[in-house]
This record gives C-alpha cells, sequence and structure tokens, in this order.
C-alpha cells in the first residue's frame, strides 16, 4: 500500500525531476547573457592580430575590412578603391564629430603587411589620418 | 475542504514543461549569438603625427626579414626573442622613431608582435614605414 501510494506522488509531481535540469539552463542562460556580447557580424570571418593593446572601438569611426585575397568592404559593403575613398569621404562628411572620426582596418593576423599598406596609403590618400588596426587580446580567439 | 482540493489541481496544471521549452530557446538564441571577443586596437596614427615633428636623423629603421622574428635594427643583426639587445638598442635613443619595415610576405601578426615588443621596452615613438607621409 505504501509503495502504491509512492508511486502515484511521483506520478503527480513528475516536474518535480526537471527542476535541476532547469536550474543548470538558467545558469547557463544567465552565463551567456552576461558574459557575452552581442554585435552585428562582420561580412567576412577575420582571426585579428592579437596585441598587448588595451585601447578599445572609439564609436564614431569608419571599418575597412580586407580579405585575403585583397577585397575591400567598407562598413561590410563590398567596394573597390575608388569605392572605398568616395565612401570613407561619404563617412567623414556624415560624421558628427569630425575631430573624433577614425579608420578602423580589420584584417586577419595572417594577410601579408605589404596589402595592409597598399589600404593605408589609400586611407591617406583621403585626407583621414587617425587610422587604427583592429587587434584582439593575446589567447582570444573568434 | 472542497476548496483546498481545487486549489492543488491548480497548482498541479501548471506544467514546467512550456518554460523549460522558451528557457532553450533564449539560451540557443544567447549562445549562437554571443560573441566572447574584446576588440582592441592599435593607433597607426600618432607615430605618424610624431614623426613630421622629429628631424629626419633620429628615424631608426627597424627591418622585419621573416615571420621567425630575425630582424635588422637600424643595421645590427638582431632576434624579436633576443630582448636584451633589443633593449639595449632602444636604450641608445629611445626619443628616436622607430620605422618599422617589412620584407613582403611578412605577415601582419609578426609586424603588431614587433611592434608591441618596442612599445613594452620602451620605445616611445613607433611607426610603420611605407605609410609616412
Amino acid at each position: 500500500m505504501k509503495l502504491c501510494n509512492e508511486a502515484v506522488h511521483k506520478k503527480n509531481d513528475g516536474d518535480d525531476n526537471l527542476i535541476p535540469l532547469i536550474n543548470v539552463v538558467f545558469l547557463m542562460l544567465i552565463f551567456f547573457m552576461v558574459a557575452g556580447q552581442i554585435q552585428k557580424s562582420d561580412a567576412i570571418k577575420l582571426q585579428p592580430p592579437s596585441s598587448v593593446s588595451e585601447i578599445p572601438h572609439t564609436d564614431d569611426r569608419a571599418t575597412i575590412l580586407v580579405d585575403m585575397s585583397g577585397d575591400l568592404y567598407l562598413d561590410n559593403q563590398l567596394v573597390d578603391e575608388d569605392g572605398l575613398k568616395a565612401g570613407l569621404d561619404a563617412a567623414f562628411a556624415k560624421s558628427e564629430t569630425p575631430d573624433e572620426f577614425s579608420v578602423l582596418v580589420k584584417v586577419d593576423s595572417t594577410l601579408p603587411v605589404n596589402r595592409l599598406q597598399n589600404v593605408l596609403k589609400l586611407v591617406k590618400s583621403v585626407g583621414l589620418m587617425k587610422v587604427s588596426l583592429a587587434t584582439r587580446r593575446g589567447g582570444e580567439t573568434s | 475542504m472542497q476548496l483546498d482540493q481545487s486549489a492543488q489541481r491548480r497548482r498541479r496544471a501548471i506544467s514546467l514543461t512550456p518554460l523549460i521549452d522558451v528557457v532553450f530557446i533564449l539560451l540557443l538564441f544567447f549562445m549562437l549569438s554571443s560573441n566572447f571577443m574584446h576588440w582592441r586596437q592599435v593607433n597607426l596614427s600618432s607615430a605618424t603625427h610624431a614623426q613630421l615633428e622629429l628631424d629626419p636623423k633620429d628615424i631608426r629603421v627597424v627591418r622585419m626579414l621573416d615571420d621567425n622574428g630575425t630582424l635588422n635594427f637600424d643595421g645590427v643583426d638582431l632576434l624579436l626573442s633576443n630582448e636584451e639587445g633589443l633593449r639595449q638598442q632602444i636604450a641608445m635613443d629611445i626619443e628616436a622613431v622607430y620605422a618599422i619595415e617589412v620584407e613582403e610576405g611578412v605577415m601582419t601578426q609578426s609586424m603588431i608582435t614587433l611592434l608591441d615588443k618596442l612599445k613594452q621596452l620602451g620605445a616611445t615613438h613607433v611607426s610603420l614605414a611605407g605609410v609616412l607621409p
């Protein structure tokens, strides 16, 4: 008779077995919500070079991506060299704080430096002197 | 007594399964969309401005020959791993502009490692040659 009672009790509170699962899932949810950052993903996947630099990104900026074949993306739009110059000009003209406006160049860590230098020369030819190279903290991966 | 029974029935009626469904969906969303990489940046422009103010004789060229860290430090052959040698070279003229040049094919990571190392060892002005005015 006692056994029967226990069986009924278990059947009624079947959801109780799920509580430890919910605890774990909630903990994982809170971890991902607090520790992760949701941000717009780049047009191409890059593994930026690691550096000891601790300078965070500035807000007012144009972002240039350079892929391994040398293709250029300005704010996630594929552009050629002339398009890049025109786009940078337009972004600078639209900027509300021209003194703070900077250009952020994102490249893969394995990109040959001469290709990076070509892009930097292009940016300089537009007249923009505030140029930064995106890096990641040492040891981190995307 | 009847009231108690109905209250018990109401408590049992609430199932946790829909809650778990929602929580799982939220968890999947945050797992897939979260990014844990902390982006940082290296400013390439400040050294260029410093370059303009200084006399050309204060430029010391650091040439990176390959990805293994072989350097020609203003005429002296060094390895990037030789911190003491690099520190001695930088101590000779801390205020100079250290212009980094690289051989064709050297990767960006190697150049950034050299740039970091020079700054860590005391060089105040480090510049990328080839993009100077």
